[in-house]
Formats: C-alpha cells, sequence, structure tokens
C-alpha cells in the first residue's frame, strides 16, 4: 500500500444529489476541500446561472467539450472564475477549450478531462485481457469453417489498452501548464510522468449523443440498453456504464465521487 | 464539391475514377501492427480487411490513383502511444515515397512528429477529433493541418463558420456511414466479429474477442441501416459554406455497393433538391436518412 495522501471530493449540481461513504474505501483518505461542478459532456449549463460562483470551497469547473456556441458565454464564466483567487481549477475536454484558456492566460490552474485523455474504456477489454467469457465457437473464415479459440491479446496491445493517449502527450501538455490529468477508468503509465492524477469513481463514459433537443434531453439518469453482456445508462447526452470497483492507481492523489444519479 | 471514396484494393482506382470519384482514401494494417495490436480498429477506426495488408498494395494504390489524378489520403485516424509512433511515422514516410498525397489524422502527438519530419504530406483532421469550435480549427491549423472533417452533427452553417477566413479545406460526410452516437467519442468494441457456423470445423483462428458480433450502436439500435444516411439534399448547402470535399463513407463495403452510392450522388447533383428523396427511394429502394436533417428525419 502506497503511503499517497488521497483527497475525496464530491461532484455537485443543483440535480445530483450528495451521497455518503458509498464505493472505495481507502486508507490515508482525507476529505478533500475541493468542489467539482460543470458537466462532463452536457454545455446546457454554460448558459445558466452559475449558482457555484458564491461556494466557499475551491472549485474545479469541469468543461464539456464547448461547442462554438457556447464560447461566448465560457469566455464570461472563465473570467468570474478567475477573480474568485480561490484556487479554484478548469477541466477540460476539448482541444480548442485547452488552447483557448492557455492563449488567453486564464488564472485558473488547467486539468486535462477524461475525455481529452484518450482512454479505451469498451467494458469489454477486461474480458479479453483475462479471457473471462470468452467461449469457443466455431465461425466462418476465408471460406471455412473454423473453431475460434481465445488467446490472449499481445502485451503491447494490452499496454496500450490501458495506456492513456495524455501519457504520451505530457511532454507537449507540460507546454500547455497542464496541472493534473483526470481519468475514469484505470489507468497505467502515470507513475513515469509524475504527472497528478484524478479518478472519477462510479461511471465510466462509453459513448456521447449529439445533441438534439434539450427540452427532449433526459436530466436523470436511467437505463439507456441492457443485453447479456452489458447495462449502459443514459444522463443527457452522456452514455455510461457502471464500473466494477476498481483498484485505486498508485498515482492518483485525487478521487472525484460523482454518482451520476441517486436512483443508480 | 468532390466526392471522397474509400478504395478497398490496390487497383479499384480508376474504376471509382471514371466513376465520378474526386479523391480516395484508404487504411492499411499488416502483419506487423496486428501482431502487436490486433486487428480490430487499432490503428484507423475500421477494423480487419477494410485495410489494404501489404507495402506493394499501398504503392500500386498510390499509383493507381496518381494515373488517373485522383488524391489519395491514408486513414491513420487511431488514438495513440509513444511506442506505436516509430510504426506510425515509417509508414507515413512510405506513403509520402510512393506518391501519396496526405493522411488523415488526429492524434496531436503524431501530428506533432509529423510536423518535424516535414513530409511531403497533406494532412486531413478526421471527424474522429470532434471540431466543433474554431479555437479547435485554429489549433489543428498550427500543428499543419489542411483541412478540416467536420462531426456528423454539424450542420453546413456552422462548418462555414468554422473555417471561415482559416484557408483550410472542408469535408463533410455525404453518403452512408451514419452512426447515432458522437463517433470521436465512441468507445464502443469495433472488433472483426466472426458469423456462427454449424457446421464442423476445418481450422482453428485465435481471437481475444470470441463473443464478439457487432457494434454497440447496430445493437442498440438493430432496426437502423447507417448505409442509408445520406446528405444528397445539402450538397450544395455544404458547398455554400465552404465544403470542397464530400465524404463516402464504408471502406470494407464491397465496390458495387459504393460505385452505385457514388452513381446516385453524381446523378443526384442534376436534379433539383427537392426531388432527392424521392429520387434516393427509386435508386435504393429504401427510405433514406438525413445527415442534415433536410428532411427532419435522422437518428432519434
Amino acid at each position: 500500500m502506497s503511503d499517497r495522501q488521497l483527497s475525496v471530493v464530491s461532484f455537485k449540481s443543483p440535480i445530483d444529489r450528495e451521497h455518503q461513504g458509498r464505493g472505495i474505501s481507502v486508507e490515508n483518505q482525507a476529505a478533500g476541500h475541493r468542489l467539482y461542478v460543470g458537466n462532463l459532456s452536457c454545455p446546457a449549463f454554460l448558459a445558466e446561472e452559475y449558482w457555484f460562483l458564491t461556494e466557499d470551497e475551491p472549485l474545479t469547473l469541469v468543461l464539456p467539450p464547448v461547442p462554438e456556441a457556447y464560447f461566448n458565454p465560457l469566455a464570461s464564466l472563465l473570467e468570474k472564475l478567475a477573480v474568485r483567487q480561490q484556487d479554484d481549477e478548469v477541466t477540460v475536454n476539448d482541444l480548442g477549450t485547452l488552447h483557448y484558456c492557455h492563449e488567453q492566460g486564464i488564472a485558473l490552474k488547467i486539468n486535462v478531462g477524461p475525455l481529452l485523455a484518450g482512454q479505451d474504456t469498451a467494458p469489454e477489454i477486461d474480458d479479453f485481457i483475462t479471457g473471462r467469457h470468452q467461449v469457443r465457437r466455431n465461425v466462418y473464415h476465408d471460406g471455412k469453417t473454423a473453431e475460434l479459440c481465445y488467446r490472449q491479446p499481445p502485451e503491447a496491445l494490452i499496454t496500450h489498452w490501458q495506456t492513456p493517449t495524455a501519457v504520451s502527450l505530457w511532454p507537449m501538455l507540460e507546454q500547455f501548464d497542464i496541472s493534473r490529468v483526470e481519468v475514469t477508468h484505470q489507468p497505467a503509465g502515470f507513475g513515469e510522468i509524475g504527472c497528478p492524477l484524478s479518478l472519477y469513481e462510479g461511471f465510466v463514459p462509453l459513448t456521447i449523443l449529439p445533441c438534439r433537443d434539450c427540452s427532449t434531453c433526459p436530466k436523470e439518469a436511467a437505463l439507456y440498453y441492457q443485453d447479456s453482456k452489458i447495462e449502459l445508462y443514459r444522463k443527457q447526452n452522456m452514455i455510461f456504464y457502471k464500473p466494477e470497483i476498481p483498484t485505486i492507481p498508485d498515482a492518483a492523489d485525487r478521487l472525484i465521487r460523482h454518482y451520476i444519479d441517486n436512483a443508480l | 464539391m468532390k466526392f471522397v471514396v474509400p478504395l478497398c484494393h490496390p487497383d479499384e482506382a480508376e474504376t471509382l475514377w471514371q466513376h465520378g470519384a474526386g479523391e480516395v482514401y484508404l487504411g492499411y494494417m499488416d502483419e506487423e501492427w496486428m501482431q502487436n495490436y490486433g486487428n480490430h480498429d487499432s490503428i484507423s477506426r475500421r477494423q480487419g480487411k477494410a485495410n489494404l495488408s501489404r507495402p506493394d498494395d499501398l504503392k500500386t494504390a498510390a499509383q493507381n490513383a496518381q494515373a488517373v489524378g485522383l488524391s489519395a489520403y491514408l486513414t491513420l485516424n487511431g488514438r495513440y502511444t509513444t511506442p506505436q509512433h516509430n510504426y506510425l511515422l515509417r509508414l507515413a514516410e512510405s506513403w509520402a515515397a510512393v506518391g501519396g498525397t496526405g493522411l488523415h489524422v488526429y492524434d496531436i502527438g503524431l501530428m506533432a512528429e509529423l510536423k518535424k519530419r516535414n513530409l511531403p504530406l497533406r494532412l486531413s483532421v478526421s471527424l474522429l477529433a470532434v471540431v466543433q469550435n474554431r479555437a479547435t480549427v485554429l489549433f489543428y491549423k498550427q500543428l499543419g493541418a489542411d483541412r478540416i472533417v467536420f462531426p456528423r452533427f454539424l450542420n453546413p452553417e456552422t462548418m462555414g463558420q468554422l473555417l471561415a477566413e482559416t484557408g483550410l479545406e472542408g469535408e463533410a460526410m455525404v453518403m452512408g456511414d451514419g452512426c447515432p452516437f458522437v463517433d470521436g467519442y465512441c468507445k464502443g468494441w469495433h472488433g472483426v466479429g466472426y458469423g456462427d457456423a454449424s457446421e464442423n470445423a476445418e481450422d482453428i483462428v485465435y481471437a481475444y474477442d470470441t463473443q464478439f458480433r457487432k457494434h454497440l450502436c447496430q445493437r442498440v439500435f438493430p432496426a437502423e441501416q447507417p448505409l442509408n444516411t445520406c446528405g444528397a439534399c445539402a450538397l450544395e448547402e455544404l458547398h455554400a459554406n465552404g465544403i470542397g470535399y464530400g465524404k463516402l463513407g464504408g471502406r470494407g463495403l464491397p465496390l458495387p455497393i459504393r460505385l452505385a452510392q457514388l452513381d446516385f450522388l453524381i446523378e443526384a447533383k442534376k436534379i433539383q433538391v427537392s426531388d432527392r428523396p424521392q429520387y434516393y427511394q427509386r435508386w435504393f429502394a429504401g427510405d433514406c436518412r438525413c445527415y442534415y436533417r433536410q428532411t427532419g428525419r435522422s437518428y432519434e
């Protein structure tokens, strides 16, 4: 067990309710004095009231990939956040927003968010590595019938799956004064680069729906799709699954408790 | 507007050109890559045999395209990590050496390495980059991009706003390969997928994803047909907004299907926009699904 001090913080919004004590039990856990706000995938909050600006705790504003139409409200919000001078951060999830924050000299720490960190989050990958559920079957292959048998993927592929792109990009990201990288899935490689790492607990994004009509977009999380292999949920435009409780990587010093909805 | 068509065999260039293609694009996945990184969509968002697989095929494809005046782009639109860069850069150099025109990319680590090498290749930013704001356009321009391929969900007017005064080319989907999700953020597994057989086996094949049969989107939307997603009614509007390249999706589709889609677009351009949905119905014996919502019918 490492000696790292793990800060546990909460993601809060007017819709989500606070949660107590669920999830990973960790040693050396400290209540992080920081509040996560914003949205990982939906930009609509950028055009709404910024309820969080009067919060006493330092904030981490999580930004989704930002459509062009939301860039003016974003610029205004970042200015308001910067004047708080309360050790606030912004977590960005697209290159344009990252570039903008850096070019504008926004007086906030900048984090790379999960959508920009570049992880392979397909839930089947763990089964590919271990062989779980990979039963034999007869298939058609190259004009013949063949028995399809499991073989473990190459080590290089396993390493690739587990290594977010942000690890490879770290020399470039350092030029943007990135403070930390945030992920939702068990990552590898961060110990080598010495980059502070946050892990979101409670959900893993699998895909995102294109925005259509906000008035019909579900604001509360609900089951979206289910078959024998997977259970997916949807909240707003994000499709996600609930992971098995992971091991917290040694390189992580912040755990973000983000329960998409208490109903789950 | 030039139509950009998938090329899946090195000898297809002339046929595609004869049917009106203005540009071709292709993928490549050889034994060296597969041994290390598998045969799913690890190198370019298309698995298995949608890709050429031998160095000689790349050379032949490039030369055949050049012979009929077609630009040819190699698709390297995966997310990559440092151990993969050496291979990819060698591949890019080979592509340049045989006369390839450019690369479809979006990984900024790879783009930074390509920029250092100053290869004679144009860089087209894949729709997997999900370029939806002007700051991202300008960032990619700094990295050497010559063209932006816009994501499926943007409308032509927004594409025009993002491109304006950048000097970059624009490309957008106009046929096939519809996706209900934002492709660039989708981590659904794209495996090879073997069909079940009831006969006794004559051979053994190995895979790490023995149970994969369908993409996530095909399971969630089983009734939908991505082939019939079409942008024919938006061709003029796209062009008016700076989109000079209309992309046909479907690397790996049989040649007759790609030719039928290309032929349709060529003919559709000759008739009034309002008549094109019915024309599609007659041509393909089925309803269309609109990329740009002109007919009001799209996913969800």
